[in-house]
């Protein structure tokens, strides 16, 4: 057994669960408690208001505790709370991009927080907001399309799409039934690990029944040309209506990491199926995955990749931060060879590019030094990271960067 | 739900979600807080727990907001209070096992909360990244330097250069 599963299994064997009686006692006072506040706070609203004149200690009341955990009453008051934080951010097409931002609090300390979120996107209408929602919709970067799902492991009755059309999200009810081997007009996206033909324009989806010997990929994109790819058992196989696949031999049997042009010219993969490990080399195609040649990374760094374009050129990040580094983001030369760093100001995070654009959250100033390892000997708590809600945006393939709150 | 499907749901992943959590909290009282509040917060919306797909993947994301709620207001109070970290107090860990404890106490609370989801809750990337409402690439990030800061304390995470296969 693994060191961290002993580990939890020794938690696990000293902590006999109490009667479930005294939860469902707990639950069920919550609930009348609740009850009562919602019945008070609709009188004091409906309450004619009477004068009465404070002092100054009865002026200085704590905010009301039911009012604490309730709805924004917008998506621009919720990104611009406080107390909002930065999930993830998301480059476009068309320069726009779309941020996902939430807000927790909890109406008593001891009680779960509840939590709202809203996305903000970027359109040629500029910056707009979608309503609070209580629950976090996932968005997927998949080469040079972007989808999101809300409420998957949900009733199925709730299950929404998110799509972009010219940068602002739409949603559909998502429901799924049979199965095809045709992609047509449709999207292939994966559904909580299957692969699964959506029609964004009604949001019905059917299961996708891939080739035998190219079920359950690991990785799969889509690119500007309207091709579908994916790795799978050493091949790189791609098809434009699902029907006809083809197939090209590469070096490694699964990658962890990827990057693509936005046509899908020029692709990078790890020569490694473990995000764990350097290996000292990466595989590169510059003709849509048809041949391929191996690039030396002397470093052996644990390589993640952002982006790369067709002059050969790309980004690519350090995710270990094992060397003296500042940033972890490093330039790829056209022949492959890994650079300089991009930039030396701040430390980038959940980096997605789209085209020549990428966007990165700003989890904090330059890191100095290399990850420490820990010697055993307590050491005092780190301090509470600030809440994420900087990004920083390149439109120049990541020579120039700025900081904004994309709110 | 039903009283029996919820007594058999309760039984079965009250000590998985502790074990889990504990990896989280570097604590088994604050654990055992945390996952008892998102039972107790389960319990209020019945009706939507019965209907989940996975009441236990929905119950484990209500343990982690209270989780990171609460290590949010510790961390300020014990700043404030310049309080020394609180030592493990779980009876009959190893010394190995202490340091490990330790260890994960003093990862950020992003990369402890995904190194005890793929580890100890074994979720996929995929499962991880729905559970946390971030990007895949994200959590790999995350996965990938908090097993770099735990490698000398967990076997598995040793990166040996000596045994890497390489596919030419």
């Amino acid at each position: 057994m693994s060191e961290l599963k002993d580990l939890a299994w020794q938690a696990q064997s000293q902590s006999p669960p109490p009667e479930l009686e005294t939860l469902l006692a707990r639950s069920r006072a919550r609930v009348r408690r609740r009850r009562f506040v919602a019945v008070a706070a609709s009188l004091a609203a409906i309450a004619v208001p009477a004068v009465v004149v404070l002092s100054q200690q009865e002026r200085d009341v704590t905010p009301d505790p039911a009012t604490l955990a309730v709805r924004p009453r917008s998506g621009h008051e919720l990104a611009h709370s406080p107390d909002a934080q930065l999930v993830s951010v998301l480059p476009l097409a068309g320069g726009n991009w779309v941020a996902l931002w939430n807000r927790c609090r909890a109406q008593d300390p001891e009680e779960a927080p509840v939590c709202w979120s809203t996305m903000a996107f970027k359109s040629a209408s500029g910056v707009e907001f979608t309503e609070p929602a209580d629950d976090f919709p996932v968005l997927e970067p998949h080469g040079d399309l972007t989808y999101g799902f809300r409420n998957v492991h949900d009733d199925v009755k709730n299950r929404r799409l998110i799509i972009f059309e010219n940068g602002r999200p739409i949603e559909r009810p998502l429901t799924v039934s049979g199965t095809t081997t045709a992609v047509g007009d449709g999207l292939i996206l994966n559904l909580a690990g299957k692969l699964v033909v959506v029609d964004p324009r009604t949001g019905r989806a059917q299961g996708l029944v891939l080739p035998a010997d190219l079920g359950s990929p690991n990785r799969y994109r889509h690119d500007s040309t309207g091709r579908w790819w994916l790795v799978k058992n050493r091949k790189l196989a791609w098809t434009a209506d699902g029907r006809t696949w083809t197939r090209e031999s590469i070096a490694t049997k699964q990658s962890w990491t990827d990057a693509s042009s936005l046509d899908g010219r020029t692709i990078l993969l790890h020569n490694h199926d473990d995000p764990y490990k350097g290996t000292g080399s990466y595989q590169r195609s510059r003709d849509s995955g048809k041949t391929w040649e191996t690039i030396q990374d002397p470093n052996k760094w644990v390589l993640q990749f952002e982006a790369v374009f067709n002059d050969g050129t790309g980004l690519v990040t350090d995710i270990t931060l094992r060397n003296a580094i500042t940033t972890g983001l490093y330039r790829i030369a056209a022949d492959g060879a890994i650079g300089a760093e991009s930039q030396t100001q701040y430390a980038l995070g959940s980096i997605e590019s789209h085209g020549d654009t990428l966007v990165g959250l700003v989890e904090g100033p330059a890191i100095t030094s290399p990850s420490p390892v820990p010697t055993g000997t307590p050491t005092p708590l780190p301090p509470t990271p600030e809440p994420i809600r900087k990004v920083a945006l390149s439109t120049n393939r990541g020579v120039d960067w700025q900081l904004f709150e994309p709110r | 739900m039903d009283d029996e499907r919820l007594r058999e749901l309760y039984e079965g992943c009250y000590g998985r979600l502790i074990g889990q959590l504990f990896a989280v909290c570097g604590d088994l009282a604050e654990a055992e807080d945390v996952v008892q509040e998102a039972f107790v917060q389960g319990l209020t919306k019945r009706r939507q727990l019965g209907q989940v797909d996975n009441p236990e993947a929905w119950l484990r994301t209500i343990a982690l907001n209270v989780a990171r709620n609460r290590f949010r207001r510790t961390v300020r109070l014990r700043q404030l209070l310049r309080l020394q970290p609180r030592p493990v107090t779980l009876p009959g860990l190893s010394p190995d096992r202490i340091a490990l404890v330790d260890a994960l106490r003093r990862l950020p609370l992003d990369q402890r909360e995904a190194i005890a989801l793929r580890h100890i809750a074994d979720l996929s990337v995929r499962e991880i990244a729905e559970t946390l409402g971030i990007p895949e690439g994200t959590v790999k990030a995350r996965l990938s330097r908090g097993r770099q800061r735990l490698a000398p304390l967990v076997h598995e995470f040793v990166d040996d250069p000596q045994t890497e296969e390489h596919h030419v």
